[in-house]
């Protein structure tokens, strides 16, 4: 098996807060028979309240891991799925077992699919090699002249692909442009009667102006609209934080507006804000075509969390990254729709790897994509996670200012505080640095008291998100352990 | 300073409405000021949203967020381990367990205590979270804790119980730390260190009691009172006594079962004249002649000692006042041999009257000699049929496990030899089995897994044949997990269990199977 699976990590994989609890429920082999397992795959029947249990198998042969149940559930994986792998994790090992016909069919099926993608991208890395051994053999001048006709005319096609996507981000743009006119004019109506209105609008109130950003494509200020009408109803001192929300809306509209005046970085990181897609695919055309403003990073890179948001239908989960020798931070977004489609589990808080990773033009802090990514040696491993980060709460703090003047509607700001201990006042958790400067952890957080007892009273390297008033931790970790904190 | 008196007058001015009000323009030299006077003011609309979007990144940038922390507030460091850690394995089980199965834990932290291991720092906090709920498992708790897991207690006031546990050497240490989060604690801290304080030194406890008594609320009297059951002694009585005077009748009740449990005590005293006073007993003869003068009516006087005008079988049976006396006077005053109880019992037209009064009282008076007597005796003579769960639960548990298995075996053998015993009396029979909460061995649990068996076979439901109670699990050999296993699977394919059954059956054999595993784990980490 490719990977020692930890009961957190596989729960990370649940769909949601139900599935985590029932799954945690069928972790027990009360509920099991024919449990069994392959170097490759773990199986076993569940009963359930019909008269045939459910067969569940999970393929654990590649880094993410892929389950098949019998039971109609349409999450994905489903509450057996996740019992198996949980009560796996605790068992540690099942008897081993040829498998049953029903998992022997489903391995075969899958391992024909991997055999067509495998062919597809042999097929296609043919194409270039054949190109670059073109290279290595022409000599003669009229084959270098062939070659460089073909390369011609391949820059050619990423130029052309360029321009298409340039054209196709123009027209977006001239859409969302007449959704923001609209947006500023709502804007402006609230503040021309009054925030005190507001907790008496009905909820369709903030609906229909954020359904109509969606429908001029663009779904980051839809989000900011929805995100505001929780506002009213947070308590005191909402009408202060509604206008800092309302402002900050305000002025990424205006510079929506002046999108030609900002630096091609600032333009990609307003458009990104608005909600213009990032598209994979256009990155690396970009990367090939040599473009000044997509940067690349090789490194060793640490993954030290991972935070999944649910709106509505779509699952957002944030992976953070963290490089060695460049102490760069680098975030992983990815998506999920419906509850069928899995999220991304490559990068699991606690890896780490030695890779090539590219950025998405931006400021702050910048989204990015792992290009190339090869295990890095666990002791090297280990050592690097201690000297990453800063030490001073206020060094900390100093870069997030800077970020901050970089793109002044940054959400979230990564942080690594490598010499801190737990300290707790009054009711809250904060960390604290060796100059006694403190660093208040967010309620929401829950393990304040795992983190203390992990530590001893010794200090503890610590990540997490940090949002210019709160700190949520996400993982923590000493020479010998690393512990997955926050989230579910 | 400033520049917070500016954003205030710009929020309200934002609650009302530019419609109502302008916004004021930022004076000053500063840099944020400098920058915001370049705003167009004259559209109130525009410069109020777009000065509030700058000071919010303005104050997100600048808060001074890294306040200090007094350097004397540090925590300590905690010493090393010296005991080796439970393996991972282990200790997964153990989280499943907090989580799922709480009955089962203290069994599992035995386990871990007896192996010299101890529980592995990220499950402290749980292990001491458990530890909050379940009372009666702080000395397993402070078993699997070494320095670490003490160190951890100390920073928590609610895990304070583990502190005084550990300090049991030094009793004055222990006594002076709950002493003063008797004073200052909350109100779960302070009964958590009430519970440990009459362990450790209940005179002591008592007399701090008594100093805060008359500013307790109700609730919290009666609470403290419940905690009196551990440490109670005659030394109580006189603190007992006063609170039968308490205004609320939960107290009242509370000081009274407190009262009872202490056969010299002026309520079993006056108990015992009253009793006298209905039943005309030879002392030196053990001679009853049947006769009883019931009162004519409740006395006011009673209500004090904890009497029900109107019980639950009846209201203001004449019978149920002296049923309740009976259950509060010494089991000392009844001047009767072994045949003489049968008799009345048997044969008395009010029989049942003092048998319940008599079951009650063995219970009450369960720390003295003599009501292990008598519970021996009762039992002796009664087929479990004949009285109610509570009733019997009550005297086997005054008896010692030996007399508990005895009488439960043979209960069963002589039902079984008449045939007699039907799905009912089955599922009677295995509650009070489970009632017993002790372990049962190898060959008594295989005894008790085929009745339950008979019970589920008998294709009635679940409520029509009272239910057997899934805490059966927690006390039967768990070597027995992978057997009932195979008896389920095929009662399940031979019947279609109704929802109840399968609840039932799900929890019961999940709670075995979990403790099954638990030992093998054992088993194999030697």
């Amino acid at each position: 098996m490719a990977k020692v699976w930890t009961a957190s990590q596989v729960l990370s994989l649940s769909p949601d807060a139900g599935s985590t609890r029932r799954g945690k429920s069928l972790a027990t082999l009360s509920k099991w028979s024919m449990l069994a397992q392959t170097k490759r795959v773990i199986w076993g029947e569940c009963k359930g309240s019909g008269k045939n249990p459910y067969r569940t198998a999970i393929d654990l042969a590649v880094d993410e891991p892929a389950f098949r149940c019998s039971c109609p559930s349409r999450k994905f994986p489903c509450k057996h799925a996740l019992g198996l792998f949980l009560l796996w994790t605790q068992a540690g090992t099942y008897s081993q077992g040829d498998p049953p016909e029903w998992v022997a069919k489903w391995l075969q099926k899958r391992d024909k699919n991997t055999q067509r993608i495998i062919q597809k991208a042999t097929q296609s890395h043919a194409q270039s090699r054949g190109q670059s051994q073109q290279e290595d053999l022409s000599k003669t001048v009229s084959e270098v002249g062939t070659l460089a006709a073909d390369v011609a005319v391949d820059m050619a096609a990423i130029a052309k692909k360029i321009q298409q996507t340039q054209q196709r981000q123009a027209k977006r743009i001239e859409n969302v442009s007449e959704g923001v006119i609209d947006l500023e004019q709502w804007l402006q109506d609230i503040i021309r009667a009054g925030l005190a209105d507001l907790p008496n609008q009905p909820y369709r109130f903030w609906d229909q102006t954020a359904a109509r950003l969606v429908d001029v494509q663009a779904p980051g200020l839809a989000r900011r609209v929805k995100a505001l009408s929780a506002i009213p109803l947070s308590g005191k001192g909402w009408p202060e934080r509604m206008l800092k929300a309302l402002g900050s809306l305000y002025l990424l509209c205006q510079s929506f507006k002046q999108l030609e005046s900002l630096s091609p970085m600032m333009q990609a990181e307003v458009l990104r804000q608005v909600g213009l897609p990032q598209n994979k695919e256009e990155l690396h055309r970009r990367a090939a075509a040599g473009d000044s403003f997509v940067s690349s990073t090789t490194d060793i890179w640490h993954v030290l969390g991972r935070v999944v948001i649910e709106e509505d239908v779509l699952k957002v989960q944030r992976v953070w990254l963290w490089s060695v020798s460049s102490q760069k931070a680098a975030l992983i977004l990815s998506f999920a729709h419906g509850r069928r489609q899995p999220l991304d589990t490559s990068l699991m808080p606690g890896d780490s790897f030695e890779g090539r990773l590219l950025f998405y033009p931006g400021t702050g802090v910048q989204r990015a994509l792992v290009v190339s990514k090869t295990e890095a040696a666990h002791q090297s491993r280990l050592k690097s996670r201690l000297s990453i980060g800063v030490e001073r709460v206020e060094a900390a703090i100093t870069h997030y200012a800077q970020a901050l003047s970089e793109n002044p509607w940054l959400a979230e700001f990564p942080i690594v505080l490598s010499k801190v201990w737990l300290h707790h006042h009054s009711g809250t958790w904060y960390l604290r640095d060796a100059e006694h400067k403190r660093l208040p952890i967010s309620p929401f957080f829950t393990e304040g008291w795992e983190m203390l007892a992990m530590s001893g009273g010794r200090s503890l390297c610590v990540f997490g998100e940090w949002n210019g008033e709160l700190f949520s931790p996400l993982s923590a970790w000493t020479e010998k352990t690393f512990v997955t904190l926050g989230g579910r | 300073m400033q520049h917070e008196k500016w954003w205030r007058s710009l929020v309200s001015t934002a609650l009302l409405g530019t419609d109502r009000q302008s916004p004021e323009e930022p004076k000053g030299e500063s840099p944020l000021c400098s920058v915001l006077q370049q705003l167009d003011w004259k559209n109130s609309e525009v410069a109020l949203l777009k000065s509030a979007g700058i000071f919010s990144v303005y104050q997100l940038a600048g808060k001074q967020r890294s306040q200090s922390v007094n350097p004397s507030e540090a925590v300590p460091l905690a010493k090393p381990d010296v005991r080796p850690s439970c393996s991972s394995r282990i200790a997964a089980h153990l989280k499943v367990g907090i989580e799922q199965y709480p009955q089962t834990v203290k069994e599992l932290l035995l386990l871990i205590a007896d192996a010299g291991r101890r529980v592995s720092p990220p499950l402290l906090p749980a292990v001491l979270r458990y530890g909050e709920k379940y009372a009666d498992a702080h000395a397993t708790i402070a078993a699997v804790l070494d320095s670490r897991g003490q160190w951890l207690a100390q920073q928590n006031p609610n895990w304070q119980y583990i502190s005084v546990l550990s300090d049991a050497d030094d009793r004055a240490v222990g006594c002076s730390r709950l002493r003063s989060l008797w004073q200052t604690g909350t109100k779960k801290q302070r009964m958590l260190a009430l519970r440990q304080w009459r362990r450790l030194d209940p005179d002591e406890a008592r007399d701090a009691i008594a100093q805060t008594w008359k500013s307790e609320d109700w609730r919290t009297r009666e609470s403290i009172l419940s905690l009196f059951h551990s440490g109670l002694s005659m030394a109580d009585e006189p603190f007992l006594e006063a609170a039968l005077d308490d205004r609320s009748a939960g107290v009242r009740r509370s000081a009274a079962e407190c009262l009872a449990r202490l056969p010299e005590s002026r309520l079993c005293q006056r108990m015992a004249k009253r009793v006298q006073d209905c039943i005309h007993l030879d002392q030196k003869s053990g001679w009853f002649n049947g006769e009883i003068a019931f009162p004519e009516g409740f006395d006011i006087d009673w209500k004090r000692d904890g009497l029900k005008k109107a019980t639950e079988s009846g209201p203001g049976s004449r019978e149920g006042w002296i049923e309740q006396m009976i259950s509060k006077s010494p089991l000392a005053i009844w001047p009767f041999k072994l045949g003489t109880v049968q008799q009345i019992v048997r044969t008395h037209p009010s029989g049942s009257m003092f048998l319940y009064g008599w079951a009650q009282a063995i219970y009450y008076q369960r720390d003295t000699q003599l009501s292990q007597v008598w519970a021996a005796m009762l039992l002796h003579q009664l087929d479990f049929r004949c009285l109610d769960q509570t009733t019997l639960s009550q005297l086997l548990s005054v008896v010692s496990a030996e007399q508990r298995e005895r009488y439960l075996k043979e209960q069963l053998s002589i039902a079984e030899r008449d045939r007699e015993l039907d799905d009912q009396d089955l599922s009677y029979w295995l509650q009070l089995v489970a009632d017993c909460t002790q372990p049962w061995d190898y060959d008594f649990s295989q005894r008790v897994l085929a009745q339950l068996t008979k019970v589920m076979n008998s294709r009635k439901g679940y409520e029509e044949v009272s239910s057997p109670p899934a805490s059966l699990a927690l006390f039967l050999h768990p070597g027995l997990a992978p057997t009932f296993q195979q008896t389920v699977e095929q009662w399940r394919q031979n019947h279609r269990p109704s929802k109840a059954w399968r609840q039932f059956v799900d929890e019961f054999l999940g709670v075995l199977v979990y403790r099954w595993q638990m030992y093998q784990l054992f088993a194999e980490s030697g």
